[in-house]
């Protein structure tokens, strides 16, 4: 019940929020239509910084009562995680090639989000390289809650380096207003986005449940 | 005696027997202070600009090797097993492995540090103090981060690949700001100097605590 | 106006690539799974 409603809402919202990107928002005037990019180029972003600080969540969970439920939460919403942060890196990309000039520029933001995807592709990694499944999912839990640990620390260190990615919208500062209609797309697509991510975890958890559940029968079958 | 004092006791009485972790670490280091400042020369580049990136970079990697073996050595005839059996808490055991592994990456840098001095033709009077600090600030974050995660590594299939793999992404936002803040020393500019040197002693602290609280599950069986 | 066009297009690409991809491997998990559940149930009837 729940999957299909999920499977039906998130596409629509996922429309909905394309709308109110790509026609309801204003054309903002120095960038013209490249800056529409912003609306899922940034929601992509916060999603992936909330897909790694529920890692961080499920992790000690994990470590806390040793339910299987909270290992399989915190690797699935990594990998989502770890979707959502190169889609952001990559449409940061190909917004930064036309308004700035270039693909990429070693600036504060752009590296931090590189390094956080990375630490996440580390982190899938190293359920990779464990046979041993208990053993792999408490250290992985303990690497996920370090690489957690980096989310807050990235968010403050935006603010103290000098950076010419324009400074955070949301809770930025004087500076970095924006237009009203503007914050509504921006919300919407939050939201939609937000469903997308809780929709691509509930499927992975669902992938993952039966792959366990086939592991199990496997051995059945091989033990007779 | 204190129970962590004994602990780096031991790890500094087996290391002065096999000589093996900082003689190794003092000579890779060296080798990428070495290499650097030669590939850099013919750049032209004016040496404190590029020097901060190279010697942090030689420390990092120094380290890296360090810590390969640190726990290694545990592992070799199942000593890590009669550690874990004495009557110490696993925190304990944590802060002594991270001292130990704090003080011989010092040693490696001590040699290194005046070395790279040397090579790069860097002015000995430009805030050398403040050099100084970020680099014990600096070390002690990335020992305190790879203590725990060479444990981690241990645990798996190519564990000498997989120590790199996990620390450079998770030490490197503390890296860069101490390479931003010994580049401001350099060049002579106070301005920032601070917000670095903040970020590395806010690294220090919160990976400091999170390892010492999950040691326990890195080490359990 | 045709980077927007390439950044959006990246975008779906990717979720419609993840999510695809978790489909079939969801099918070919459930294949999988009945046929070992009539393995097993051919092997000892009476349960």
């Amino acid at each position: 019940m729940m999957d299909r409603t999920m499977g039906i809402a998130t596409p629509a919202a996922m429309l909905v929020a394309l709308y109110f990107a790509l026609i309801y928002a204003p054309t903002e005037a120095t960038m013209g239509t490249v800056q529409r990019i912003f609306y899922f180029h940034v929601s992509a972003g916060i999603l992936s910084y909330l897909a790694f600080i529920v890692v961080g969540v499920a992790s000690v969970m994990y470590l806390y009562n040793r339910e299987l439920k909270w290992d399989r939460l915190a690797y699935c919403s990594a990998e989502v995680g770890v979707l959502f942060a190169c889609s952001n890196i990559v449409m940061g990309m190909l917004w930064a090639k036309p308004v700035w000039g270039t693909w990429w520029v070693w600036d504060a933001r752009l590296t931090l989000q590189l390094l956080l995807a990375l630490i996440f592709v580390s982190y899938l990694m190293l359920g990779a390289y464990i046979a041993d499944p208990m053993k792999r999912a408490s250290l992985q839990a303990v690497f996920g809650l370090m690489g957690a640990a980096d989310v807050p620390i990235n968010y403050m260190a935006i603010r103290w380096w000098r950076t010419q990615h324009p400074s955070p919208v949301m809770f930025g500062g004087p500076d970095s207003g924006l237009a009203t209609p503007m914050y509504i797309a921006l919300g919407v697509a939050v939201f939609a986005m937000t469903l997308l991510y809780v929709y691509l975890v509930r499927k992975r958890i669902a992938v993952e449940r039966s792959s366990q559940e086939v592991e199990y029968f496997e051995q059945m079958v091989h033990a007779r | 005696m204190n129970v962590i004092a004994i602990l780096v006791l031991k790890d500094f009485m087996v290391e002065l027997r096999r000589k093996e972790t900082v003689a190794s670490m003092m000579m890779f280091g060296l080798l990428v202070v070495v290499i650097f400042s030669f590939a850099f020369e013919p750049s032209g580049v004016e040496p404190a600009r590029v020097a901060p990136g190279i010697l942090w970079v030689a420390l990092t990697f120094a380290g890296i090797i360090g810590l390969n073996r640190s726990l290694a050595i545990d592992l070799d005839n199942d000593a890590l097993q009669g550690l874990l059996l004495a009557p110490i808490s696993r925190g304990s055991l944590y802060v002594g492995k991270v001292l130990s592994n704090f003080l011989f990456m010092l040693m490696a840098d001590a040699v290194i540090f005046p070395l790279f001095i040397v090579f790069n033709r860097i002015d000995v009077d430009a805030g050398l103090g403040w050099v100084i600090l970020i680099g014990l600030l600096g070390t002690f974050g990335f020992a305190t981060v790879g203590t725990i995660l060479s444990a981690i590594s241990a645990n798996t299939r190519m564990r000498e690949v997989m120590l790199p793999v996990l620390q450079i992404p998770l030490a490197l936002p503390m890296i860069i700001s101490a390479v931003g803040a010994t580049s401001l020393v350099m060049l002579e500019e106070g301005d920032g100097f601070w917000s670095g040197v903040n970020m590395v002693i806010g690294f220090d602290i919160i990976y400091f605590v999170i390892s010492y609280l999950v040691f326990d599950y890195v080490v359990e069986e | 106006m045709n980077w927007l066009v390439v950044a959006y297009a990246v975008f779906w690409t990717a979720v419609f690539v993840y999510t695809w991809s978790m489909g079939r491997k969801q099918k070919e998990l459930d294949r999988r799974l009945d046929e070992l559940r009539r393995l097993l149930a051919d092997q000892n009837p009476q349960q």
